[in-house]
Order: C-alpha cells, then sequence, then structure tokens
C-alpha cells in the first residue's frame, strides 16, 4: 500500500526502505523496539462528523497508532481535521461506553447495574411490548441521527408501526433543503473551488465544519482570487479571510438578498437567455423586488446601500461563477425558510446553474439494495402532525420541535417509549428543561451510543455500540459534484462488549416478534449494494481501497438542455411558487422587519468550532484542550453597559432558564449580539472534563421553529447579562 | 404581522382542503415501501436500463401520467391486463410508489437517508 | 547509485491557514505528545477594533535550523543533526539537562516530566524515512504546509521558494532557520 507515499521517493525505488535500514538510531521506541512486529494500514470512512472522509487507520501490534488521510477519495481533498485525527481517543476512551447498562437509581443519577446483552434486550423488549399494549405502536419514539447504521433503527420503528421515526433534519439543514428542492426540485452542491464570486452569510465555512467546501473556498480565494463577501455578527475565522467583513444586523439577511436582487432584476443584469428558457415566474418576482431598494435595505442591515449595489453588480458581472452559498447548518428564525428561498432565486436569476463555478445538481452513483418485503404502513398519524403543521416538509423527517410540544401536551395520542439512536436531545434541542419533563413522562428509554451522552444518562437502558474503527457498516454514496462510494471496514475487533446497530436491532427485532424483517447479516447487505457498481470484485476493491471514485471528472451543464424537466411543480425552476401558495405561504420571499433586543437584552447568537461542531467531541481529550470551558463573547461597549469586565463570571438569562459562564470581552462581535459555544456543562458524569464546565447553551436557548419547514430556530432568544 | 394572521386563515383553509385531498387519495393509497418492492420483483426485469421493455422509472410520467395509466389497468401496449402481473391490492402499492416519486413529485431531499 | 544529499525544510503560507488545529491533533496523535505540551503551535494575532478587525494565524515548530544552537549545547550529543538536515533528539542520550530549551530562540522544545527528556518536532523523521510526509503536512486541510527537500529542483518546495517571496524567523539569531514564511 503505498498511495500514500510522496512520489519523489517513490521514485527511487527502494530507496526509502534502504534509508530506514540506514538510520537504525531512528527505530520507534527505543525501549521496546522488539515489540513493532505487525504493521497494518487498513483504508476505512471516519465518523466524527458527517463528512465521511476516508481515512486509513495505522495499527501498530493490534492498537490503532494513527489515522492517516487517504488521498483517493476526492471527496476528502487528502485531508484528516482535528476531529478526525482525535477518532482514535474514541476508541481509547476509558469512559467509553464498555457493557449494557440498566439504571439502578432515579433517572439521571448516574447509578448503572451492568448487564448481559439478553437481559437488556429482554428489559427493553418488555418496555416497549407494555407501551405498545397500553398505546398502541405510535407510542412508541424512534429518534436518531444520521449513520450509516440509522436504516436499521429506524426500521425497527417502522417494523412495530409506529409512525413515530424522528430525524435530525429540523435541528439542521430542513430549511435548506426545503428551499432549494422546493425552487430547483434538487439541493444542488455549491463549486466553490471554480467559483469566482462568493457571497456567505450565515455559513462560517472556514471555521465551523471542515469539509470539502472548506478546502476549495481557501484554494479559490488563494490560489485562484476568488473574491469572498461575509457577513456574519461575529468576526470568525471566515471574515478574517474574507475580502469583505460586513457585520449586518442580525435577521436582516433577506433585507440583503433582495436588496441585491432589486438591483440585479432592475438594471437587467440577470441571465436572461436562462431565466427565459428554465425558469418560471419571472415577471412575478420582478415585480416583487421593485420595492426592496438597496437604500430601504440599509435600514435593515446596517450595510450602506452603496455596497449592496456594488456588491449586485460585482455578483452578476462574475456570473456564472458567482454563487450565494447556502450553508451548512440549522435555521434561525420562525422565518428562515423565505430567507433560504431568497438564496436561491438570487442564485438562479443569475444564471449560475449547473455551470462550472456555480451551483451544480450533484452526481450520484448507483447502489443496489437488498430487497425484503417490508412492513404495513402505520395506521396511526404522526405525533409531530407534519401533514397539518408543515404539508410541504419532508415527512420521515419529522418535526423534532413540535414532536416534543406535541408529546408534551399529550397530543394527538400520548408516546410513552423513547429509543434514541446516537443522538443527544439533551444537548441539541433547545430549553432543555422541557427535554427533561419530556424524559419525565416516558415510561421507558433506551439509548444506543458509544459514550455516556447526557441523554444516555438519562436513559433506562444504555445499548453500547461499537465505534466506527470496530464495526463494519453499509456502505455509501456521497452524491456531489465528484461522488464516491465510501465503505467502513472493522480496524481492530471490537475492545470490549458492544454491538454494531444492526445485532442491536436484531435482538429487539427478535424479542418484539420482528425477526421476518432482520433477517439478514450485514454481509449479505452490503453484497446487496456493491454488486451494481461497475467494478468486477466490487467488495475486494473497497476492502483494498476504502472508497470508490467514479473515473469522470465533474460534470457540468447535464440539464442544460430546454427539454430538461425538473422536478418542481412547473417542470422549470421555480422562481415564483404555486406549490408554496397553495399550500398557504407566501410564493415568493416577502420582509417582515423583525423584532430586535430591547435596550438592556443581546441577541443569543450560536455558531461552531469544527473541532467540536455539535456537542459530542467536547469530552475528547484530545479537543478539549482547545476550549476546556464555554465562555461569552461580548462587546467591549457592551460589556461596560452591564459592567462586566473580561474574565468576569456572568449570569446570562432568557425567558426559559439561566447559565453561568466566564464573560470574553471582545471586539469580535456587535454590541447587539453576545455568543457561547455549545456542548458543555453536561449532567453526565462519565464526560468527566465538560461535566462542570462552562454551561449548556440548551438551558437558555428558546424554543422556537421555522414555519415552513419545521426546523429549529436557534437565534429567537435574547438574553439579559449581568455579573455574579 | 399581516402574513400570520393571513396565513392562519389560508392555513385553515387549506387544512380543510387538505384533509380531502387526503381522504380522497387514502381511498386507493398503498404501501409506498411495499410498492417499491414490488415494482422491483415484478417490473424491473424488463423495465431496466437495456432490457425488452426498456427502462421505467418513477421519474418517467408525471403524477397525473402514472394514475391515468393504472386507470386503463392495461399492460404491454394497452393488451395484457395489469392484473396478469400482480394482484390489485399489488398494484396499487406499485401505483403508489411511483406516483410519490413522480417527475412532478415534491420530494424534498433531506440530511443523510 | 550515489543518492544527491537532502535538505529537508518547510515552507509555510500563513494565508491558507484556517486555525482547524488538525496539524496540532495529528502531531499529538502520531508522535504521543502529552497534553499541555505540544511540538507545533499557533501564533494567532488579532488587530483592529470592530468593525475593523484583521486576524493572523501562523503555524510554528521547530525550524530544524541550518546551524542549530540546541545541537552545539548539547552536552551529551542526544540533539543531533541528520545529513537531510533533520534536527532531532535520541532520547536515550538525553540527560534532560534542558540547555537546549534555553538555547533554542523559538522556543520549539519542552521538557517531559514523565520520562526525564526534552522533546521537540522531527519533521516525523520515521515517517519521512518510509517516504511518507509529516503528520502535520499530511493531514493539513487547506494545505498551510509544504514539506520538501531544497536541494531537489524539482520539488514544489523549491517551486514556491524561487516564486514567492518569504521571510524568516529571528534570522539574527544565527541559526539559519529553515521555515520559509510565504508572504
Amino acid at each position: 500500500m503505498d498511495r500514500r507515499r510522496f512520489l519523489k521517493f517513490a521514485a527511487g525505488g527502494a530507496a526509502g526502505a534502504t534509508l530506514a535500514a540506514s538510520v537504525p538510531y531512528l527505530e520507534p521506541m527505543l525501549r521496546k523496539p522488539q515489540l513493532k512486529t505487525e504493521r497494518r494500514e487498513v483504508p476505512t470512512t471516519c465518523e466524527m462528523c458527517v463528512n465521511k472522509c476516508s481515512i486509513i487507520a495505522v495499527v501498530e501490534d493490534g492498537v490503532i497508532h494513527k489515522l492517516n488521510p487517504n488521498p483517493e477519495s476526492p471527496r476528502s481533498r487528502g485531508m484528516v481535521c482535528a476531529r478526525g485525527n482525535a477518532g482514535l481517543q474514541q476508541v481509547y476512551d476509558p469512559a467509553r461506553l464498555k457493557r449494557p447498562l440498566l439504571r439502578a437509581g432515579a433517572r439521571g443519577e448516574g447509578k448503572w447495574k451492568p448487564v448481559s446483552w439478553d437481559e437488556a434486550f429482554d428489559f427493553a423488549a418488555e418496555k416497549l411490548k407494555a407501551v405498545k399494549e397500553k398505546c398502541g405502536p405510535q407510542g412508541t419514539l424512534w429518534s436518531s441521527t444520521e449513520s450509516f447504521q440509522e436504516t436499521f433503527f429506524k426500521s425497527l420503528g417502522l417494523a412495530l408501526g409506529s409512525p413515530n421515526v424522528e430525524r435530525h433534519p429540523t435541528l439542521c439543514l430542513a430549511s435548506v433543503n426545503l428551499a432549494y428542492s422546493l425552487t430547483f426540485g434538487t439541493v444542488p452542491s455549491f463549486d466553490l473551488l471554480n467559483a469566482r464570486y462568493i457571497i456567505m452569510s450565515g455559513a462560517n465555512r472556514l471555521e465551523s465544519f471542515i469539509m470539502p467546501d472548506t478546502v476549495d473556498l481557501v484554494g479559490s480565494t488563494t490560489e485562484r482570487k476568488a473574491r469572498l463577501i461575509y457577513l456574519d455578527p461575529r468576526f470568525t475565522v471566515t471574515a478574517a479571510k474574507a475580502d469583505e467583513w460586513y457585520p449586518i444586523r442580525p435577521h436582516t439577511d433577506l433585507a440583503f438578498i433582495l436588496a441585491m436582487l432589486n438591483v440585479i432584476v432592475g438594471e437587467n443584469r440577470y441571465d436572461k437567455e436562462f431565466v427565459a428558457t428554465y425558469c418560471s415566474g419571472f415577471d412575478k418576482l420582478a415585480e416583487h423586488v421593485k420595492t426592496y431598494t438597496p437604500e430601504w435595505a440599509e435600514t435593515e442591515t446596517e450595510i450602506p446601500a452603496k455596497d449592496i449595489i456594488r456588491i449586485a453588480r460585482e455578483f452578476a458581472d462574475a456570473a456564472p461563477r458567482a454563487l450565494y452559498y447556502a450553508g451548512r447548518r440549522s435555521s434561525w428564525y420562525r422565518d428562515d425558510f423565505p430567507m433560504r428561498r431568497a438564496q436561491a432565486i438570487l442564485n438562479a436569476v443569475i444564471g449560475n446553474w449547473d455551470r462550472q463555478g456555480g451551483m451544480v445538481p450533484n452526481a450520484k452513483i448507483a447502489l443496489g439494495e437488498y430487497m425484503f418485503l417490508p412492513w404495513d404502513d402505520p395506521t396511526a398519524p404522526r405525533v409531530d402532525e407534519m401533514d397539518k403543521n408543515f404539508p410541504l416538509a419532508a415527512k420521515g423527517d419529522g418535526a423534532y420541535l413540535k414532536m416534543r410540544e406535541n408529546i408534551l401536551e399529550g397530543k394527538p395520542y400520548p408516546v410513552k417509549a423513547w429509543m434514541i439512536h446516537k443522538q443527544d436531545p439533551m444537548n441539541a434541542l433547545p430549553e432543555q428543561a422541557k427535554t427533561l419533563r419530556m424524559i419525565e413522562q416516558m415510561d421507558f428509554i433506551g439509548v444506543i451510543d458509544v459514550q455516556m451522552s447526557d441523554m444516555a444518562w438519562y436513559a433506562d437502558v444504555v445499548f453500547p455500540e461499537s465505534t466506527y474503527l470496530e464495526r463494519q457498516d453499509p456502505v455509501e454514496v456521497l452524491a456531489g459534484i465528484l461522488p464516491v462510494v465510501v465503505y467502513r471496514q472493522a480496524v481492530i475487533p471490537p475492545l470490549h462488549d458492544t454491538k454494531p446497530t444492526l445485532e442491536i436491532v436484531q435482538g429487539l427485532a427478535k424479542r418484539l416478534g420482528l425477526s421476518q424483517y432482520f433477517d439478514y447479516t450485514i454481509d449479505q447487505w452490503i453484497d446487496a449494494q456493491v454488486k451494481e457498481l461497475p467494478l468486477d470484485t466490487p467488495l475486494e476493491y473497497l476492502k483494498h481501497h476504502g472508497v470508490y471514485a467514479s473515473p469522470d471528472g465533474p460534470k457540468y451543464g447535464t440539464t442544460l438542455k430546454p427539454d430538461h424537466r425538473f422536478v418542481t411543480q412547473s417542470g422549470k425552476i421555480d422562481l415564483y411558487s404555486d406549490r408554496l401558495r397553495e399550500a398557504g405561504y407566501d410564493a415568493l420571499p416577502v420582509y417582515q422587519t423583525p423584532m430586535q433586543p430591547p435596550a438592556g437584552r443581546f441577541r443569543l447568537i450560536l455558531g461552531r468550532k469544527a473541532y467540536f461542531t455539535q456537542a459530542n467531541t467536547t469530552n475528547n481529550p484530545w479537543l478539549n484542550t482547545f476550549a476546556p470551558e464555554n465562555v461569552l463573547w461580548i462587546h467591549p461597549a457592551s460589556a461596560r453597559s452591564v459592567g462586566v469586565e473580561d474574565g468576569d463570571r456572568v449570569e446570562v438569562r432568557s425567558s426559559v432558564g439561566s447559565i453561568t459562564v466566564k464573560a470574553r470581552v471582545t471586539q469580535e462581535i456587535r454590541p447587539d449580539c453576545v455568543f457561547t459555544m455549545h456542548g458543555y456543562g453536561k449532567r453526565s458524569k462519565w464526560q468527566s472534563r465538560v461535566a462542570g464546565a462552562g454551561a449548556s447553551d440548551a438551558e437558555i436557548i428558546e424554543t422556537a421553529w421555522d414555519q415552513v419547514s419545521g426546523g429549529g430556530a436557534f437565534h429567537e432568544t435574547f438574553v439579559k447579562v449581568r455579573k455574579v | 404581522m399581516h402574513r400570520a394572521s393571513k396565513l392562519q386563515t389560508v392555513s385553515k383553509i387549506i387544512f380543510v382542503a387538505l384533509i380531502l385531498i387526503v381522504a380522497t387519495t387514502l381511498l386507493w393509497a398503498g404501501n409506498e415501501a411495499k410498492g417499491k418492492y414490488y415494482f422491483k420483483q415484478n417490473c424491473k426485469e424488463c423495465h431496466s436500463k437495456g432490457a425488452v421493455g426498456g427502462e421505467i422509472t418513477p421519474m418517467s410520467k408525471t403524477q397525473a401520467q402514472w394514475k391515468a395509466y393504472f386507470a386503463t389497468g392495461k399492460h404491454n401496449k394497452r393488451v395484457e391486463p395489469l392484473t396478469k402481473i400482480m394482484p390489485d391490492d399489488q398494484l396499487r402499492d406499485v401505483q403508489t410508489f411511483l406516483a410519490n416519486h413522480a417527475v412532478d413529485s415534491l420530494q424534498p431531499e433531506t440530511c443523510g437517508k | 547509485m550515489a543518492a544527491r544529499q537532502k535538505r529537508y525544510a518547510l515552507a509555510i503560507d500563513a494565508r491558507k491557514c484556517i486555525n482547524c488545529k488538525a496539524c496540532s491533533v495529528a502531531c499529538r496523535a502520531e508522535n504521543r505528545v502529552p497534553l499541555g505540551k505540544g511540538r507545533n503551535w499557533m501564533n494567532e494575532e488579532l488587530r483592529g477594533e470592530y468593525p475593523k478587525l484583521m486576524a493572523v494565524f501562523e503555524a510554528e515548530q521547530c525550524h530544524h535550523c541550518a546551524d542549530p544552537a540546541c545541537v552545539r549545547v548539547c552536552p551529551t550529543g542526544a540533539s543531533y543533526q541528520r545529513p537531510d538536515g533533520i534536527v532531532a533528539i535520541k532520547d536515550t542520550e538525553c540527560v534532560g539537562c534542558r540547555y537546549c530549551v534555553v538555547a533554542c530562540p523559538y522556543d520549539a522544545r519542552f521538557f517531559r516530566e514523565d520520562r526525564g527528556v526534552v522533546e521537540k518536532c522531527d519533521l516525523c523523521a520515521k515517517r519521512v524515512d518510509r517516504a511518507e510526509l509529516p503528520a502535520c503536512v499530511e493531514t493539513c486541510p487547506s494545505k498551510v504546509r509544504v514539506f520538501g527537500d531544497l536541494n531537489d529542483p524539482n520539488s514544489k518546495l523549491h517551486e514556491l521558494l524561487s516564486k514567492r517571496q518569504y521571510r524568516l524567523k529571528k534570522p539574527e539569531a544565527g541559526t539559519g532557520p529553515q521555515i520559509y514564511y510565504l508572504l
């Protein structure tokens, strides 16, 4: 396996080996050199975030020594980020979950009894059957975050007859995905690598999450002089690298976008041929944006009108290699959807669709599917009443916060059992007190995870999953400009008495009388998937390479044929959406002047650091060291106004709770905002580094959701800050 | 806040309409997951790329076209009854699968799978 | 075959650095550097006042000097320089006197209490000898660091240094530092 060797050496033939032999003083770990008998390199797939980079695990004498990048994957751009490098701490963490646990004290008390898998399965199955008996199968809730084995977990809930499979998108990209789906019929990728003019608002691409777009953005801005315009109330890493940073007034991004449309349409700078051929409803759009002038937008956004006009002109001039980046994050406001739609429309009218340096519909690689006759449809409606509340949203994903509200009210029916797959609703949802109330009213809670998350801390039974370096997963297609198929194989056998999710599901299914739906092995499942790949021995290939990349390079313009039918209602790009209108929403994005914090209060804004992003790696020792606790960013003038100095402990109070953290007085934030990081103040004592450190933002964020997608709206909270 | 109030009244009307739609569609609505299974089992042999019947996917037609197609009850140049391929209840499942993923269907994309 | 002598060095393109810490964790993993210490580190600087701010992120580690002060002062020969330029420590010969820690103009060395020896970046010499890149270089998402052989006219490092301007840190210390900060 020499794919990582740099070529200058490889060209010298055996030079590398010779050199190593000639420098015996470099033999590693001089104390016990005789122990280094076996060294293996195993290509597999990272699971520390959702990007699923391809990695090569170096195993020395059965111990994972290092996770290196696998250059064969175009998707991972030859990188492993901080989190990816810290992945092996998940395996060797002394406080990880090692065997099934039954709760021995009160919920959240932290008393556990280690049990056998049979005991754990029997216990959980009895509880699930009891709830099914009492409330019907719809009385069980199955919530999960995204993983390669999520499909098995979801299937168990559906096979049991529950409609309540609640996935993570409404804590994530729901509003973005729905806005692009309704406009283009699909959610495209953004060709940052080849773009020449990039606008980002609410996407801290260089800091919050390291993904291919991050790498491409660095490449295009430094090597090819692409221009980056960045809007954010905070001075982030992306702001530091941008050509222009505007600390926009929060909740006014829509005004900025509408004013850009006003200029581009009003000055005839849009792509007329593209709009005429591929778009529907342009006339209505043109009429609609007339009143949204740059001068008006200046009063909303605090971005000078002359800059809005200039940016709009530069953006249109750079088309089609210009894009307004959609970002990769949750919703912020109750009216997040119209802002996302406006971005999509702005991109559409400059004609960057399916063009190099613009937006590109994702290419895919076809996989096979293990076929079995599935279960009957559930008879009950969903507890979150998707049809009524969010008729256009992705029904199979659910709407997390509406679900919690309904369950707390017992509407439309009681839900009394909660199974959770690798998710931490205690930290992922706003208003933690409500999550605790939801926990209290459950007859049964079961959690599958690799570590004792705050959610697991409140469970009745905890099923320990084998970590991603100890198990084999179904293969997955990562669609994109350069699509890949990735494979995760076990690097080492499980260190402890843990199981992969499929086997946990099968153990429960057997006791619930549902074995016929899970009557396959992971190998059979994978064989069915890979047999469609254009390879002679696909599984062998994946075991050896870890990734299959389509040999074709990027393809642009595959949908740019006048007879191409977009998967929308009109068959064209819906600038004006009849579908939205018919569902009772605005067919074009309408701006409502938002509420701003009253005197003495600040808007709480969130943001991420890539070495954590979500809450589940703040306790990783190699990552925790970068930020052992969370602090409150506050502007010097604001700090003065509330009598706070740098390093003071401050109480941050919203209408739903209060937390106490240290203040960080900094120039890097707007005076009307405060900011803190996520994933601290854990309740789980097994997460010892962050159990007493900082505080959980989930305690003070108020419950709100985007009205169209149902996605949690996380920037609607105003807080008071005082020194304690 | 005019939009919110307008939205409420409109959504009430829509909700009623929706119930009607759901109620009427339920009359023929089958099981989408099973429909996919039956489609793959019974149709794909002849309707894959390069196969004798030519490739057919849900995206081959609009929702209305699928409805019209199944209303004819005929297969194979409108000669053979569809029930020769599979029984009525399975056909209903297949129709549901095809219509739900038709070329003009709303399929909001999701994160992961 | 008489191989031409190699001279390894690093170029660092700070414009590309997004302070993501991948290099720090990769180094910790590869070299099992204890928590609280680091073989590489980040110089962060924030200038200006809201809303006119700028930030610089500049990675640093041992400069693998041409005339390393640490090697000069080492009483046991534990600190030494390989023919390819890599400055390294034979930890069996290190007595923990820490003269080198004081002598280094870049503060690149630290004392490991648990093992009683001094430690620092050795450009992942083990990896380099397997023809692999140093961990910090390989893992970097935005490829801030360029590792290469200054004596190889075909190397990317050579090309960068012939095309771009660069600066050295504290050249006045007279140790001949070999990290080239691209401008």
